[in-house]
């Protein structure tokens, strides 16, 4: 399979009179359609590293390749375009709209957008949530729901622009064990159903061990990268 | 394979527990198997071999969990024979500790590689599973042994297993590491753990053995 993703001797140093670097030279690159989990102590450059993955943050130093451009040599604009169309986020905290319903929040990304809300849009946003399974409730209030259904509806809206990526920082951070299992497995599901390509920080052994890859952060470098036989 | 090896594994699907233990000790004492032969050729495949049916789905763990036990109980009654075998043998007046890392679980690997060590002359200590990293430093400060041995199934375990035998070469650098288990199987796994002894069959052993003579 080709990489998604990639990574070249990338560095990152925060504050320009205090400087504190976090990431030391990360070379990494990621397979179309593989399961990835990124694991290390809090503090190492986990979120920092996906920031950089996501675009939502400049490394120092270093490349970054997304679908084969190199984001160096793009302007904002492109770069947020390559970013909407290529990557999807879960976030650890949802961000959902307390006061929309479940559906509202999953079609969040068109209104911001401002694109038309076409019956086709709807449509997806319906099927979305009957994978992650809320038809039943994807009319009430995210206020009104529990974590894991919210972090459920977060996983739907991260999926409405068909992403070949998502990135996703300790989705399960907040949820007991039982929806942990549940979260993992619909992740599964996507990434056998549309061959999505996930990057997951995580803290939690359960999801890591089923991942394909396990890629350790230590002190910003890579302390170990292991990839399943049969993966 | 070994002509015996059906009728075990025969029993061994009839989950009759009594009667596998017997069959197994029965071969060792006629001298039929060595204890090699029946760790390697009967108790491992045993395990590493074993399928579920399709119908069964639901009581598979419960079935794997019997068969574990079975075998289990046969590796600790054979020990009497290990003692044997190794009242005749040279000692190497070398010391090993073995173990498997805080979390893992699959253990019977581990438990055939002691007896492994002891039956090629080594004084051989199996300190148990799921054994935490600071209990394993500690372990190797008391019993200051010439080899560690650590045996890693689960993939994850590697991670843990990077973190102990990086502790163990920068605090005890005279000690030897061997590693093994399936976990290896893994791309990249073994090449990033600190390591003197790589070995994928516990018959490898002896060829420590050989070495230390
Ligand atoms: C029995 C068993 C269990 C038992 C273990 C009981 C016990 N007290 O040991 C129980 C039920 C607890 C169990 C639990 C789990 N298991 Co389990 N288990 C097995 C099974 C069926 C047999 C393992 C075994 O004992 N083999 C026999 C021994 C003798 O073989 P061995 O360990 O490979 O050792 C030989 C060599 O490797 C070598 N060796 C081993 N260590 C060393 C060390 C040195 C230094 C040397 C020189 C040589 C050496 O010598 C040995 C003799 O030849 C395997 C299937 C399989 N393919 O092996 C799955 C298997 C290992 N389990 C597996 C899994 C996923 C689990 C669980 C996560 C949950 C689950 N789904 O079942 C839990 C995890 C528990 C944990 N955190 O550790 C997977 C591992 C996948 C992976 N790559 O990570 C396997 C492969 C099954 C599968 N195909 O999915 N399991
Ligand atoms: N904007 C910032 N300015 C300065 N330092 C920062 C900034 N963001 C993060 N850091 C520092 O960079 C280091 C890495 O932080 P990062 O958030 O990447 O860690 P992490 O591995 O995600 O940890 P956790 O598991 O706790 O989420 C930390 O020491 C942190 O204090
Ligand atoms: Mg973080």
């Amino acid at each position: 399979m080709p990489n998604v993703m990639e990574l070249k001797e990338i560095t990152k140093i925060y504050g320009t009179k205090i400087q504190t670097q976090v990431l030391f030279g990360i070379n990494l690159a990621f397979e179309e359609g593989s399961f990835n989990s990124i694991i290390g102590q809090s503090g190492s450059g986990k979120s920092t590293l996906l920031n950089i993955l996501g675009s939502l943050d400049r490394p120092t130093a270093g490349d970054i390749i997304i679908n084969g451009k190199n984001t160096k040599s793009l302007s904002s604009k492109e770069l947020s375009d390559l970013r909407n169309e290529s990557i999807g986020f879960i976030f650890q905290f949802h961000y959902l709209l307390p006061e929309f319903t479940a559906l509202e929040n999953v079609l969040m990304p068109y209104r911001i957008s401002k694109k038309p809300i076409t019956k086709e849009v709807l449509d997806y946003a319906n099927e979305l949530l009957d994978i992650v399974g809320l038809t039943k409730v994807k009319n009430n209030l995210a206020i009104n729901m529990s974590g894991g259904q919210q972090q459920r509806v977060a996983i739907a809206r991260s999926l409405m622009n068909n992403p070949k990526i998502i990135l996703a920082d300790e989705p399960t951070g907040n949820l007991d064990s039982d929806s942990t299992e549940q979260v993992y497995e619909l992740l599964r599901k996507i990434n056998h159903q549309f061959g999505t390509t996930f990057i997951i920080i995580t803290h939690d052994r359960h999801i890591a061990e089923k991942a394909d890859r396990i890629v350790e952060i230590k002190d910003g470098r890579i302390n170990l990268d292991i990839t399943k036989a049969n993966a | 394979m070994n002509s015996n090896y059906e009728g075990f594994i025969k029993l061994l699907d009839l989950e009759d527990k009594d009667k596998s233990v017997n069959y197994a000790l029965e071969l060792l004492k006629s001298k039929k198997v060595t204890l090699e032969e029946l760790y390697l050729d009967f108790l491992a495949p045993a395990l590493t071999t074993f399928v579920c049916q399709e119908k069964e789905k639901e009581i598979c763990i419960w079935k794997e969990h019997t068969r574990t036990s079975i075998i289990r109980t046969i590796l600790e009654c054979t020990y009497p024979f290990v003692i044997e075998r190794r009242n005749e043998i040279k000692k190497l007046h070398k010391k090993v500790v073995i173990l498997t890392p805080s979390e893992e679980y699959h253990e019977i690997g581990a438990i055939i590689v002691n007896h492994f060590f002891m039956l090629a002359g080594f004084e051989s200590q199996y300190i148990g599973a799921n054994t935490p990293k600071n209990d394993i430093l500690m372990a190797v400060k008391a019993y200051q042994p010439d080899f560690v041995a650590i045996s890693v199934t689960n993939y994850y375990n590697i991670v843990i297993t990077k973190q102990i035998t990086d502790g163990i070469k920068k605090n005890y650098p005279n000690v030897k590491i061997i590693v093994g288990g399936q976990a290896f199987l893994q791309h990249g796994a073994i090449d990033q753990i600190s390591h003197d002894y790589y070995m994928q069959k516990a018959s490898d052993v002896f060829m420590i053995a050989k070495e230390v003579k």
